[in-house]
């Protein structure tokens, strides 16, 4: 994320990026573009798995269940509220006040707030839910409406579509997150051990690497742009604005498979997951805070604003991360000792 | 302890499976075309396929396309914002015979000077579709652009395949780029190189195409130029570029001229110290704004290679001379006729000497003066002359002779004394006396 981010200010690729049909002039370009499309997946299923995991935390310390609900109700409308008076100004460099669309923060917390309707449900009807979710989502895609109509633009791209008004249409995201919460009965709940964890894992998520490869072989249903060959840029490039079959599935298997990476390496170097858990624990912090100092740094006062390369942007990110992971260790700190309501929301 | 080792087992596995996927990945497939790009004839900048069957691209710009053809007129890569114009891009696809089985996506992308996309455009070639051109425009009226460099960017399944530079121009500049271009071809341009200039009667010296690097040494240029049509008169801008061995420019060097008459020179010169320049092989191009009107190419050499043509010493073994007094030489044979070494002097008589050169040294092959010095009685030279010889051959004979009537000469012994450059190569004497009285 913090990597893609600096590319979309130091890179000066971004001057003719379109990231909805995105161009690449080389590897390198490609693959910085690439490394990012990993994040919402594993966000909204992150998002998914806390969900499922706050949920039955809270039931199990004796909340009632619209008390869990209606934390998690609050923390999504929390996350509403961020993506349209922080967020959207954040990437200008707070030089305008942009509440007038959503994005992926708000995506996050409209899918919380759907999840929590059926986070009480088994794990196989949300698997069922999911998948039909998935399936019947390159159908809807097919709707035409004019998105110069306001309320049309605004009910297909904030569930169905991509668009203007929102890149991150809750529908396919919220399926990913419910996902997550299907992943998170296995890794909380269903698999009692690490080494189950770490096999079912791999396991659920190289079958959907590869379902998802399948899919795209097929080049029909489930993909949105063609592609040439397996292993060029476009077989990797299907649309994600909004998410095709192929890339709900392809990144639902890298995450799945990702959580058991990270399991074993805290086995194995548990100091690497104490550096991400700096992060780990204030991702909302993290993601407002350096989107902030970038808007302001490089976008408003047009510090390298688009004039870099690869190296460029390498630099920059590596700048981000001494200035950022300091700061997300304060806060977490102060998250943990605070009982005021907006820091423990963030 | 057993969950740990297994851990580490699983955990580099899949790091050898993820790694060597993404090695596959970019090693099969991932990027289908080379870097870095080649710049073909007609600038445009081409990132050839890895494998030279797969499609490639080549873009023309153009202000028309021809109703009746539907070939590009007007091509070029410099355009003048108007009301109403519009730049045409044409790219011809090579090798689309190889892929009519198959659905292709282009897209073209055309950004303005600051890089940003402007025009994006995708186009979907299908299976049954066997174009093998693609065409785009947009307009360059003035309210939609600026003067500046722009690109269109041609990419094939979201790889770039081709780009192309295009200058956007107001009309005065475009007109003077026009001009430019007219004027350049009506010059003849002519490149000769020299060690040296003379200052005052611009007479080159040493010219040649071969130079030897030396400190405080010079190559100069000197163009001769001639107009095929007097009319130009106007102030104009040439650019000497002279390019290095790696077949890159050291040295630019802007010249204006006005010139009056039909034909006019300009130069210009090059340091060629050992500290500045390496051996090899060095062009001069001579530019009208953007336009090449000569270009020539010059060697240098490091010194200590250069074969001296120092000319061989001459030295009496190196050329034999015999000299042979007659009365006459015969017409006919050439051959002297009464032979002796003492001659009566009388009216109307002539002593001859014919002096047979032989060459004893192969290596001398030089022009020589040699010089016939016919000397008195008195050891004073009576006449002296003076022959230009090439001793390629090994025999040479030149003769010389003079008069010996009585107002001219006195008895006595006089001597014929031969220089060849001024070294004595030969020396014989003859005897004059009374002409005896009948």
């Amino acid at each position: 994320m913090l990597l893609g981010h600096s590319s979309y200010f130091f890179n000066s690729i971004w001057l003719h990026l379109d990231p909805a049909d995105p161009l690449l002039p080389n590897w390198e370009q490609f693959l910085l573009r690439y490394i990012g499309y990993i994040c919402a997946p594993g966000f909204l299923m992150m998002n998914g798995a806390m969900v499922w995991w706050t949920y039955h935390s809270r039931i199990s310390k004796g909340s009632t269940d619209w008390e869990a609900r209606w934390h998690l109700i609050q923390r999504g409308l929390f996350l509403v509220l961020v993506q349209v008076s922080w967020v959207n100004s954040s990437w200008g460099g707070f030089s305008e006040f942009k509440p007038g669309h959503l994005g992926i923060i708000a995506c996050i917390g409209l899918s919380m707030i759907i999840l929590t309707l059926i986070v009480r449900m088994s794990w196989q009807i949300r698997l069922g839910i999911a998948l039909a979710i998935f399936s019947v989502h390159p159908l809807l895609l097919k709707i035409t409406y004019n998105p110069d109509i306001m309320w049309q633009q605004i009910l297909m791209q904030t569930f169905i579509d991509s668009g203007d008004f929102n890149k991150y249409p809750v529908l396919p995201w919220f399926a990913l997150a419910t996902m997550g919460s299907v992943m998170a009965t296995g890794w909380f709940e269903l698999w009692k051990d690490n080494k189950k964890r770490i096999l079912y894992g791999l396991s659920i998520g190289l079958i959907s690497v590869l379902i998802s490869v399948l899919i795209r072989m097929g080049n029909g249903y489930g993909n949105i742009f063609p592609f040439s060959d397996f292993g060029s840029y476009s077989f990797f490039l299907d649309q994600k604005y909004p998410p095709s079959l192929y890339h709900n599935l392809w990144f639902f298997g890298w995450v799945a498979a990702g959580v058991s990476v990270v399991i074993v390496l805290n086995n194995v170097i548990p100091k690497i997951i104490k550096v991400l858990g700096i992060v780990g624990r204030v991702p909302l912090f993290f993601y407002c805070v350096h989107l902030a100092i970038l808007g302001i740094f490089s976008k408003r006062i047009d510090l390298f604003y688009r004039k870099g390369e690869i190296t460029e942007t390498l630099i920059g990110f590596a700048i981000m991360l001494v200035i950022m992971l300091p700061l997300a260790k304060w806060f977490g700190g102060v998250k943990q000792r605070s009982r005021n309501y907006i820091i423990k929301m963030i | 302890m057993m969950l740990r080792s297994l851990s580490l087992k699983i955990f580099m596995t899949f790091i050898t499976a993820l790694t060597s996927v993404i090695l596959f990945l970019f090693n099969s497939g991932c990027s289908t075309r080379n870097q870095p790009p080649v710049i073909t004839e007609d600038s445009t900048i081409v990132y050839l396929p890895k494998n030279p069957d797969e499609i490639s691209a080549e873009i023309t710009f153009c202000r028309r396309i021809s109703k009746k053809t539907g070939e590009p007129t007007d091509k070029g890569t410099i355009f003048s914002i108007k009301d109403d114009a519009k730049v045409f891009a044409v790219i011809y696809l090579k090798n689309r015979n190889n892929y009519f089985n198959k659905d292709l996506m282009f897209h073209i992308d055309w950004t303005d000077p600051e890089g940003n996309s402007f025009y994006k455009k995708r186009i979907d070639l299908l299976r049954n579709d066997s174009s093998s051109t693609v065409i785009s425009s947009i307009s360059i009226s003035p309210d939609k652009r600026k003067t500046g460099s722009y690109y269109l960017r041609f990419y094939l399944f979201r790889e770039l395949i081709a780009e192309k530079k295009f200058l956007l121009t107001n009309e005065q500049v475009d007109n003077d780029l026009t001009n430019s271009k007219k004027t350049a071809e009506k010059l003849n341009a002519k490149i000769t190189f020299c060690r040296k200039i003379n200052s005052k009667t611009g007479k080159l010296i040493d010219a040649g195409k071969i130079f030897t690097l030396k400190d405080k040494g010079s190559v100069y240029a000197s163009v001769s130029l001639t107009n095929k049509d007097t009319s130009i008169s106007q102030p104009l801008t040439f650019i000497a570029d002279w390019i290095g061995p790696d077949d890159s420019s050291f040295y630019r060097k802007k010249i204006n001229i006005t010139p009056e008459t039909a034909s006019f020179t300009i130069s210009g010169s090059i340091s060629v110290s050992p500290a500045k320049r390496l051996p090899g092989n060095y062009k001069l191009r001579i530019f009208l704004g953007d336009n090449l009107i000569a270009e020539e190419g010059f060697k240098l050499v490091k010194q200590e290679k250069v074969e001296k043509i120092i000319p061989p010493k001459l030295n009496k073994e190196s050329v034999s001379a015999q000299i042979v007094f007659c009365k006459k030489i015969s017409k006919k044979t050439g051959e002297p006729v009464s032979v002796d070494s003492v001659f009566e002097i009388k009216d109307k008589a002539k002593v001859f000497a014919v002096i047979s050169l032989e060459k004893r040294d192969t290596t001398v092959n030089n022009n020589f003066k040699l010089t016939a010095d016919w000397v008195g009685p008195n050891d004073s030279s009576v006449y002296k002359k003076r022959i230009d010889i090439n001793l390629t051959d090994k025999n040479t004979t030149v003769t010389s002779s003079i008069s010996v009537t009585p107002e001219k000469r006195k008895p006595g012994i006089y001597f014929l004394r031969v220089y060849l450059s001024k070294l004595l190569i030969a020396e014989r004497k003859f005897e004059l006396i009374s002409q005896k009285k009948k």
